[in-house]
């Protein structure tokens, strides 16, 4: 077996170890997969040349949800509003 | 809105720009009934906990084709120019959600950090479960206020905003929902207020509710002048769940009215029979916006009055009034308030009363009190009664 084989066997050990903590981790704290897919933010401030966090959301009209990663490779004009 | 509305239609027609609304209101289809008056043709989402951590709205946004801010003040009439720039790829592509809709929701474990119990939350009441909403965020809230971590401290707020839009949205809607479920959502909004004040639209719930001194404007004074429109378009107008009256249309007024300075105590010698406090015909509860405050302040008052067990209120006789005793204390918008009668002979709805209370600036303690004079039947032997049922109002003042 070569040096650089060996490196490479311990490498993806390594990988593998990582991904099963992760697992772990996630069966550990069955809210773990939601914190992949939002955030708490209490404040936030869109800053230029920065990505604008995704986020879902439920429509108005019918409650089906919306990403706003859905209209990735077009133009948002993104309007926060109230109708009061 | 609707100038964005117009500025930008040549552009969306084409397929250069699209609009997506996030509205951060408590009711959807209140902003749906503004969108089809306005003839909105983009979609709006609703933030009703407002997830994203916008403090204050109108906010526009313009964001690339990349998922990259690429204005944050764009103006109206620059929108073509800005949207005709080239972009280039970015190095990195902004991270986007996986598709969770159709994911079922994980159950809570005594290990769920306060985080992922607040997005559990969050995706309980988007699926329409304030009461598992509430669980969550209250599991949360306890977490957080006994953790070292200063950085899940700083989510307390956030929290206690929450349980105010879950609690609002139980009383409006919720299974098993309780008259007391509109105090305690005024009671986290009060303290979520309390720890952020620069967060605008928290303030705004409290404003909605609140004294018309605190009020920036009328908040649904517009609906009647939307629902006339679009019935004259011939187009049947979005149907609002929660009907709104009191606080939600009242107009702003920084003094307090007490219109009725000559109003006359109907009942000063207690001579009406009260109601049996075993049984009682009449119950009230109360809620108060904001839930305190220092002494000087106004609150105002929602005075729920609900029926007893097997009553209903008799409509036939004379008109339902309720009286807010003298006190020392402050002074109250109007002492004497009568409830217009509905069609029918019966009834057994809620009945809410709104007044405004300010507060002395050296009182230590309000508690209000004051009566209601209502006649009342009972569903066991058909009898109808005149009854007086007293209440106590406590306004807490902070020191």
């Amino acid at each position: 077996m070569g040096k650089k084989h060996l490196v490479k066997t311990m490498l993806q050990n390594r990988t593998n170890t990582c991904i099963l903590i992760i697992s772990l981790i996630l069966a550990c704290d069955p809210g773990a997969a939601l914190a992949q897919t939002g955030s708490v933010a209490s404040s936030y401030k869109p800053v230029v040349g920065q990505p604008h966090p995704d986020f879902s959301l439920p429509n108005i009209q019918d409650s089906s949800r919306i990403k706003l990663s859905d209209y990735r490779g077009k133009k948002v004009l993104l309007l926060h509003f109230a109708s009061w | 809105m609707p100038g964005w509305h117009n500025a930008t239609k040549e552009l969306r027609e084409n397929g250069e720009l699209v609009i997506l609304g996030v509205v951060q209101e408590q009711h959807a289809e209140r902003a749906r009934l503004y969108a089809q008056w306005k003839q909105f043709d983009w979609p709006v989402v609703q933030d009703q906990m407002t997830s994203i951590g916008i403090g204050v709205v109108p906010v526009a946004i313009l964001i690339d084709e990349y998922g990259i801010v690429q204005n944050t003040r764009p103006r109206s009439n620059l929108i073509k120019k800005l949207v005709a720039k080239k972009r280039n790829p970015p190095k990195t592509t902004a991270p986007m959600l996986e598709n969770n809709d159709a994911q079922p929701l994980p159950t809570l474990t005594p290990d769920s950090s306060v985080e992922n119990l607040v997005l559990l939350g969050d995706e309980h009441m988007k699926n329409g479960s304030a009461e598992k909403t509430i669980s969550a965020y209250s599991r949360a809230l306890k977490s957080a206020h006994v953790t070292t971590d200063q950085s899940v401290k700083k989510l307390v707020p956030a929290i206690n905003f929450r349980l105010g839009v879950a609690y609002r949205e139980k009383f409006d809607f919720g299974n098993g929902r309780s008259p007391e479920d509109f105090a305690t959502a005024s009671q986290y909004w009060t303290t979520a207020c309390e720890s952020n004040p620069n967060q605008y639209i928290w303030r705004r719930r409290i404003e909605q509710y609140g004294p018309r001194n605190i009020k920036p404007y009328p908040f649904y004074d517009w609906v009647d002048q939307a629902i006339a429109d679009i019935t004259a378009r011939g187009e049947k107008p979005v149907e609002l769940k929660v009907a709104l009256a009191g606080a939600e249309i009242a107009q702003p007024s920084k003094k307090i009215i007490a219109g009725d300075s000559d109003a006359v105590n109907p009942d000063p010698e207690s001579k009406i029979e009260l109601v049996d406090s075993k049984r009682p015909m009449i119950r009230h509860l109360s809620t108060v916006v904001p839930s305190h405050v220092t002494a000087g302040e106004t609150v105002r008052v929602h005075l729920q009055l609900f029926n007893g067990e097997g009553a209903k209120w008799n409509n036939e006789s004379t008109p339902m009034q309720v009286w807010i005793n003298d006190s020392t204390t402050g002074t109250p918008s109007q002492q004497l308030v009568e409830w217009a009668d509905t069609n029918e002979s019966t009834s057994d709805e809620t009945r809410t009363i709104e007044f405004e209370y300010q507060t002395k600036e050296d009182t230590e303690s309000v508690r209000l009190t004051g009566f209601v004079l209502a006649n009342v039947c009972s569903d066991s032997d058909g009898q109808c009664l005149f009854r007086r049922c007293n209440f106590e109002i406590e306004i807490p003042i902070s020191k």
